[in-house]
């Protein structure tokens, strides 16, 4: 009955699981310095690199093998939001001339490939961008399967580029098909195995790792590090093939289940990079000198998607997993509380209604006591005795009284409401309390509204909460100066459909920390007593399909506002 | 001290305060009844009362707090409790407080006149006690 899941709201669980927009993109955005100087740091390590990749060219063609570079510019991009658009862009071309000139390429086929190397970045981006937001991470496995298609998009498209300026520029022999071809694997999976680093890094920046977490992950990736090398250092022999992954996949699987997809994404870089070291100086296994260095590309190429993409779709399927224990958690956590709550008003109702039954009953005792007495006196004392019945017959009829309100209270069927008038109500509420007022010194002002439509139904429950806010605005009065006791009831009607009540007191007010809770069970302002009052008293205009609100008024004092809605037409013919 | 023993009733809710008005009044004592603790303690009676009998829960000053009260003055009268919500801290309370008993309502005749001849017996010995 009470408003307990309201204040756990969805905002809660969304606020604490949403990504939030990074910070960092906004920083090195943000002044014409900053996006010079991340052109600039782009542009170094995109130089760095790419002088690196270009190390490990391919013949017939030229293309590298492995284009690592094409992570850095996609993922940088990515991580930091489209506000770094042109600061990388700006970076991949910087990083690109002097890294081709150093080699063999002359300067219409460098300028081409600066060109194809920028739009990549910006075309995987702008596919992230537009599909995911700006706030990209990979802990689930959608934004995985996204950023693999971003690097399909974005290479397959940059690859035309490139192919076409090798054909023009570079080596008309070679047949553009293949030179594409080798373009889109190499830069695809340059930006699968160092993109989701960069990414990662950004995300953890905004949500710092709990300490534990960071301690191991980087002993995991250290022991990934010193076996990956230990297995690329073996000899070759035919177990070679099973070995590697049955060390490998453990320690990725360990940094999947436990850490965040950063530290995945880190190990299988590693792998990576060793694999495609050995097999471009041809170490170990995969530098195998037996095999044409073709196939030996082939190998490395299929290792390098497989353990980049397995490693990050199964961080993601962890981290997916993670996620939904916590909100699973939450909501258990949640639902007991709730549990429990109703437990305690269900409690609390119980005290309550033999509270209310034991006062009419303690009268019958008392004066059935007391009859038997005056009956007993010699002489017996007749007129006193009958009093006292006559009581008992009352008190029997008021705890039928208390027993049948309750009961309608809690009973949720329909029950016929008629059309009442909210100012009557008000009135006669007052009348029955005058002597509690006069006693307490309570000073009445009641503006009740003439012109105020019916409200649709209980009058003797509306009777029932007009008591209890008046009873208790006189009894939060009691800490004041008798003189300094006013009650101000107000009736209006602001719009055709509803009507509101507003009752002030004077009194001390109501403490702003109480006020989401004095609705429920137990929590009360008053000294004595179970605060029970003001949870039966919503109960009841909710009932009405109206609204008790509870708050301060200009006097410090508090103000309490009921608002129903006024009787409809169909309802009034009903009636 | 009066020859009549007169008690003092205080409950908030009218059928209570009448009912056991008439049930001590047809024992044979004096009675007056009050509304609330500040009834009460306004009346200008409290000198003329040898025994209180004040219900727990009241808006304004509980029976608790009228005890205290009453305590603190130095006013030794023999104080009654009774409660509709018996509960292990109302009575350990009422233990610690000494008051005469902690009555759980409705209320039985023998018990309660039993803890007003306690708390009349009492209060006697003890003006004894003063005089000698």
């Amino acid at each position: 009955m009470l408003d307990v899941t309201r204040a756990f709201g969805e905002g809660q669980i969304s606020s604490h699981f949403a990504p939030r927009r990074g910070r960092l993109g906004g920083h090195l955005t943000e002044s014409w310095l900053g996006g010079i100087g991340l052109a600039l740091a782009v542009g170094a390590a995109y130089f760095v690199v790419a002088r690196l990749s270009l190390g490990l060219l391919m013949k017939p063609d030229g293309v590298a093998v492995f284009w690592p570079a094409a992570g850095i510019s996609s993922g940088v991009l990515i991580a930091l939001g489209p506000r770094a658009r042109w600061p990388v862009a700006l970076g991949a071309v910087i990083g690109t001339i002097p890294a081709n000139l150093l080699g063999d390429r002359d300067v219409w086929a460098t300028a081409v490939f600066a060109l194809s190397n920028a739009a990549e970045a910006l075309i995987a981006a702008a596919f992230i961008q537009h599909c995911f937001g700006a706030a990209f991470s990979l802990n689930k496995l959608r934004y995985v399967l996204g950023l693999f298609a971003a690097a399909v998009l974005g290479t397959a498209l940059s690859g035309i580029g490139g192919a076409i300026g090798y054909k023009l520029f570079h080596s008309p022999t070679t047949p553009i098909f293949t030179t594409w071809q080798h373009w889109f694997v190499s830069d695809a999976l340059g930006i699968l195995a160092v993109a989701p680093v960069l990414i990662g890094i950004a995300v953890a920046a905004r949500e710092q790792p709990p300490r534990n977490e960071l301690f191991e992950s980087f002993l995991v990736l250290a022991l990934l590090a010193a076996t990956t090398a230990f297995i690329v250092s073996l000899p070759e022999e035919p177990w070679q093939t099973v070995v590697p992954a049955a060390l490998l996949f453990p320690m990725l699987l360990w940094l999947a289940a436990r850490s965040r997809p950063v530290f995945t994404a880190a190990g299988a870089f590693m792998v990576c990079l060793t694999i495609v070291w050995a097999t471009v100086l041809g170490i170990g296994h995969f530098g195998d000198p037996t095999l044409p260095i073709s196939d030996r590309i082939l190998q490395a190429q299929a290792v390098v998607l497989i353990v980049a993409l397995g490693s990050l779709v199964l961080a993601a399927l962890f981290a997916e997993r993670r996620e939904c224990e916590e909100r699973l958690a939450h909501s258990n956590m949640l639902l007991k509380r709730e549990r429990d709550n109703k437990l305690t008003n269900a409690q609390a109702i119980v005290a309550a209604i033999g509270h209310e039954v034991k006062q009419p009953l303690t009268a019958i005792v008392a004066n059935g006591e007391a009859a038997q007495r005056f009956l007993k006196a010699a002489p017996p004392n007749l007129e006193k005795a009958h009093a006292a019945l006559g009581r008992i017959a009352d008190a029997g009829c008021r705890a039928g009284d208390i027993l049948d309100g309750l009961r309608g209270l809690f009973s949720s069927g329909a029950q016929e409401t008629h059309a009442v008038s909210v100012n009557e109500i008000i009135q006669d509420t007052l009348n029955s309390l005058q002597s509690e007022f006069a006693r307490c010194d309570v000073a009445v002002h009641a503006d009740l509204n003439p012109g105020l439509p019916d409200v649709a139904g209980h009058a003797s429950r509306l009777r029932e909460v007009m008591t209890n806010l008046f009873v208790n605005a006189t009894e939060a009065m009691s800490s004041v100066a008798r003189q300094n006791r006013v009650l101000c009831v107000g009736t209006k009607s602001d719009d055709s459909e509803t009507v509101s009540v507003t009752i002030d007191d004077s009194g001390p007010g109501i403490n702003a920390d109480k006020l989401a809770s004095i609705f429920n069970a137990f929590v009360t302002t008053k000294r004595h007593g179970m605060g029970l009052g003001l949870a039966i008293c919503r109960t009841i205009i909710e009932q009405h399909g109206g609204v008790l609100t509870a708050g301060s008024n200009s006097k410090g004092g508090a103000r309490f506002q009921v608002v129903l809605p006024v009787v409809s037409t169909t309802q009034e013919l009903s009636s | 001290m009066p020859n009549i023993p007169a008690i003092a009733i205080i409950d908030d809710d009218e059928f209570v305060r009448d009912a056991l008005q008439r049930l001590i009044e047809s024992v044979g004592y004096a009675t007056m009844a009050f509304s609330s603790a500040d009834e009460f303690i306004n009346s200008n009676c409290i000198r003329d009362i040898s025994c209180l009998i004040a219900d727990v829960q009241m808006p304004g000053m509980t029976g608790f707090d009228l005890h205290d009260r009453l305590i603190r003055n130095e006013y030794g009268i023999p104080v009654i409790l009774m409660t509709g919500l018996p509960t292990e801290k109302f009575e350990a309370r009422a233990r610690n407080s000494g008051a005469v008993d902690l009555l759980s309502k409705p209320i039985g005749i023998e018990r309660l006149i039993g803890c007003v001849e306690k708390a009349l017996d009492g209060a006697a010995k003890q003006l004894q006690s003063s005089m000698t």
